[in-house]
């Protein structure tokens, strides 16, 4: 492999449309994860996690914390600067934590960010390696400025985003010119694009992977994605314990691992994949149909249950309709449809973000709004988690299928120099990624 | 998911557990099995109860090998019999006790799955692991030293220690120091006069061999001694270089090493995984690839930079690998140390800081410990540091 070479813009399409790229505004439900893959090509944050998850500085240089991990000092780099050419500073970065982080007690003393909370914060370095912590400038203007290997020059709501590799940045400049994104692209048409050389680099859901054009390169993460069932509160098929459970019994999800995942990932019947809990094994993925069928022979069961999924996501689609087949064997009547309304379940699929499993837990929960009547519960260790992970599955209320990754798709030309190009949580490294052209 | 029942944590159970674990251990020594084993019996015993026939089961879904797995089984078993009860294997008794050796990215996890007639419960316990594959070895943490013995303006490109003298190699000469209290004297140079350009990342090497010491720079080795005086013969040649490897000595070319049957790499080091011996070289391609002796291919290392070097650290570890770090080149260089297991690298030690990108990495020629260059970001000035590793729990 020679060297990499500088230049060239990357043709980008994802099926998310965005309608903004304010790293200060994350919805609730935390269900935008592209806007998870953009924010990091802007925006940097203190700390950033490694391959093998060990936090390593980023705008931060070093740190240190006292024994209770209650009080963080960090150390900002020296001579990073925002994209319009404002030097950071420990106020700038504080001001930043305290909108994404309220509960942190913040104060500078010249460039140092001290960080205090009443309670320890073990895990404080995870936390702020997420995006929702990015560092941002908010100019006078009101546009916000990151310090990133990429700086926003063109923006489309819903529709496109360009960006430029920001010549100034600390870490070196990206051997790439620039990326074009387009957004809300439907996945076949992505294919389409890529086939047709129109686009570099797209998504590519793993039921697709066979019909990838053969000189297609693949760029996966780890198995991060939990697909799942989700019941609506206050529905009446929703609010029926013996058919929630006679659905998930029902389920054959080894037979969807093999046909519509080509065996990406693993089949599930936990919120958190095997290796990020180590106690998922605990939760049986076994249909029973036999029981299943048991529990829908009662008398008052209501006749059928409908089913939402992602009208964008064709994989979702074919998920669902297995789901209407394995139903049906049970004596279940499930109707798909790709609109919400009126559903009594929804096919989710939630990232999980975090190699922490008590946090990835409870922003699970939280995702899964199953805590809406009672406290968010305990997860503080491995074994409070599982008790808190088992008490909200104990209830099928969610019916966790799958832990998949996130495939990309892009042309051979596409190439990555020191790292894996896409980690392990699904994020684009485009600042290390470059197009090996036939002229330099 | 009837059959699964709530996580024990009845604050009575708990009590009887801290009792338990209050007894005198004289059985259990102090190494990380039979602690954990001895607190996850605490906690089956809190659930069960005195009983004597158990039902026992053991596996491991972790990256643990045979012999660990084996070890740890013993343990548990060694713990159950403490408390009085006979694990039997999976028989028909009772209480049936499926234990799994399980892991996360943070946490080595031990589960108890109890089953005793109707009633099921499951007792976890952690201990902390590292990022990647851990084990028992790995779980030995090491400390990394790296004392800065020497600096200069002009680029080192490897040291020597001997004794209370240094040798100092840089791209014009090879310097003798004597040590004067808290400083280093020249006592001798000799210049080395090559006829190819410098090169933008000159490299070069020093070799102790018992009184005889080697010089290697591109296009040109050296022999020599040190006693009674410096004294310096050079050739201009390219002689394979002493890197580390053993009996295996490369060829240095440009910037890089070529070797028979491996890709071009910038630095070797000579590793060993469960008892085999292994390559790792970090290649041109900016990717650290495992070799095993048929010059086959059996890994890939993440996270890399280019140097990488191994020495014997003792204690009854595998050679420990000293790695620099993926860092940008205008930031500060960072080393740790790791071991290979299941074909990965394994971090035995945290990160050291140095004050720039570390410009060379050799192992010294005892192979015990290593020396590391770095250039300075704010000076501009080489450092010299001695690197060595000691063993801690």
């Amino acid at each position: 492999m020679g060297r990499p070479r500088y230049g060239g813009v990357l043709r980008v399409e994802m099926h998310e449309a965005l309608t903004n790229l304010d790293p200060d505004e994350w919805p609730a439900n935390g269900m935008e994860s592209a806007k998870e893959k953009l924010i990091p090509l802007i925006f940097e944050r203190l700390v950033r996690l490694d391959e093998n998850n060990r936090p390593q500085p980023a705008l931060a240089i070093s740190w240190q914390h006292d024994s209770k991990n209650k009080r963080w000092r960090f150390r900002l780099r020296l001579d990073v600067k925002f994209h319009d050419g404002s030097p950071i500073t420990a106020d700038i970065a504080a001001t930043a934590l305290r909108a994404s982080a309220a509960n942190w007690k913040l104060s500078t003393q010249g460039d140092t960010l001290a960080i205090d909370s009443d309670t320890p914060m073990p895990d404080l370095l995870f936390d702020l390696a997420q995006a929702s912590h990015s560092i941002y400038l908010r100019g006078s203007d009101q546009k916000v400025y990151g310090t990133g290997p990429f700086q926003l020059t063109g923006w489309d709501p819903g529709k496109r985003a360009v960006l430029a590799a920001n010549e100034q940045y600390w870490a070196g400049r990206s051997f790439l010119d620039g990326l074009s994104i387009v957004m809300g692209r439907p996945l076949a048409e992505q294919m389409l694009d890529l086939e047709l050389g129109k686009a570099d680099f797209i998504e590519v859901w793993p039921n697709e992977l066979r019909r990838l054009p053969k000189e297609t390169k693949t760029w996966s993460s780890s198995a991060h994605i939990l697909i799942a069932l989700a019941f609506e509160r206050g529905r009446p098929a929703s609010e029926d314990a013996r058919l929630r459970e006679a659905l998930a019994l029902s389920i054959d999800r080894a037979a969807m691992h093999n046909w519509l995942l080509q065996k990406q990932g693993e089949t599930t019947a936990a919120l958190l994949p095997q290796k990020l809990s180590g106690y998922a094994f605990l939760f049986s993925a076994k249909a029973d149909l036999k029981k299943s069928r048991q529990l829908v022979s009662k008398p008052g069961q209501p006749a059928s249950l409908n089913l939402a999924y992602d009208g964008f996501d064709p994989f979702s689609r074919s998920v669902a309709d297995r789901i209407v087949v394995n139903a049906r064997e049970a004596g279940i009547a499930v109707n798909v449809s790709s609109r919400p309304l009126n559903s009594d379940i929804r096919l989710l699929r939630l990232p999980i973000r975090t190699p922490i499993p008590e946090s990835a837990l409870a922003s699970l929960l939280a995702s899964l709004r199953l805590t809406d009547d009672a406290p968010i519960p305990d997860t503080s260790s491995i074994e409070a988690a599982y008790a808190a992970e088992y008490a909200a599955l104990s209830s099928y209320r969610v019916i966790p299928l799958f832990h998949i990754p996130e495939i990309f798709g892009s042309s051979p030309r596409l190439k990555t120099w020191m790292t894996t190009g896409i980690d392990q949580f699904g994020d684009w490294r485009f600042d290390d990624m470059w197009l090996d052209m036939e002229k330099p | 998911m009837t059959n699964l029942a709530r996580v024990t944590q009845n604050s009575i159970l708990i009590c009887a557990a801290l009792l338990l674990l209050a007894f005198p251990q004289r059985m259990f020594a102090a190494d990380p099995y039979t602690e954990a084993a001895r607190e996850l019996t605490a906690k089956i015993m809190a659930s069960i109860g005195p009983l004597e026939d158990i039902g026992f089961t053991l596996k491991s879904t972790a990256s643990l090998s045979e012999r660990e797995v084996a070890a740890a089984r013993q343990a548990i078993e060694s713990a159950l019999r403490a408390q009085g009860l006979r694990p039997v294997g999976d028989v028909q008794s009772t209480v049936k006790i499926n234990v799994t050796l399980s892991e996360n990215f943070q946490q080595n996890i031990w589960i108890a799955e109890i089953r005793r007639d109707q009633t099921y419960s499951v007792v976890m316990t952690t201990q902390p692991r590292l990022p990647e594959a851990q084990s028992k070895e790995a779980a030995l943490r090491m400390t990394l030293q790296a004392k800065p013995i020497y600096e200069q303006n002009d680029p080192i490109l490897d040291v020597e220690l001997l004794g209370d003298q240094l040798l100092v190699l840089d791209p014009r000469r090879l310097s003798l120091y004597r040590r004067q209290n808290d400083h280093w004297e020249l006592e001798r140079s000799a210049p080395l006069k090559f006829s190819i350009p410098f090169s933008r990342d000159i490299r070069g090497r020093l070799f102790d061999s018992g009184g005889t010491i080697q010089v290697h720079i591109p296009g040109l080795s050296c022999n020599g001694t040190i006693k009674p005086s410096l004294d310096l013969n050079c050739a201009q040649d390219d002689a394979p270089w002493p890197i580390g490897l053993g009996s295996m000595n490369p060829t240095f070319v440009k910037n890089y090493f070529v070797l028979e049957n491996l890709p071009p790499f910038f630095s070797a080091a000579s590793v060993e995984d469960d008892g085999t011996d292994l390559l790792a070289i970090s290649g041109i391609d900016g990717r650290t690839y495992l070799y095993d002796k048929g010059a086959g291919q059996v890994g890939m290392l993440n996270g890399f930079g280019s140097d990488i070097t191994a020495i014997d650290a003792g204690c009854e570890t595998p050679r420990q690998i000293f790695a620099s770090l993926l860092t940008d080149p205008l930031e500060h260089g960072i080393l740790q140390a790791f071991q290979i297991l299941h074909r990965k690298a394994v971090s035995t030690s945290s990160t050291i800081e140095f004050p720039g990108p570390i410009t060379a990495l050799w192992p010294v020629s005892s192979q015990n410990a290593a020396i590391a260059v770095s250039r300075d970001l704010k000076t501009g000035r080489y450092a010299a540091f001695y690197l060595s590793i000691s063993c801690s729990r």
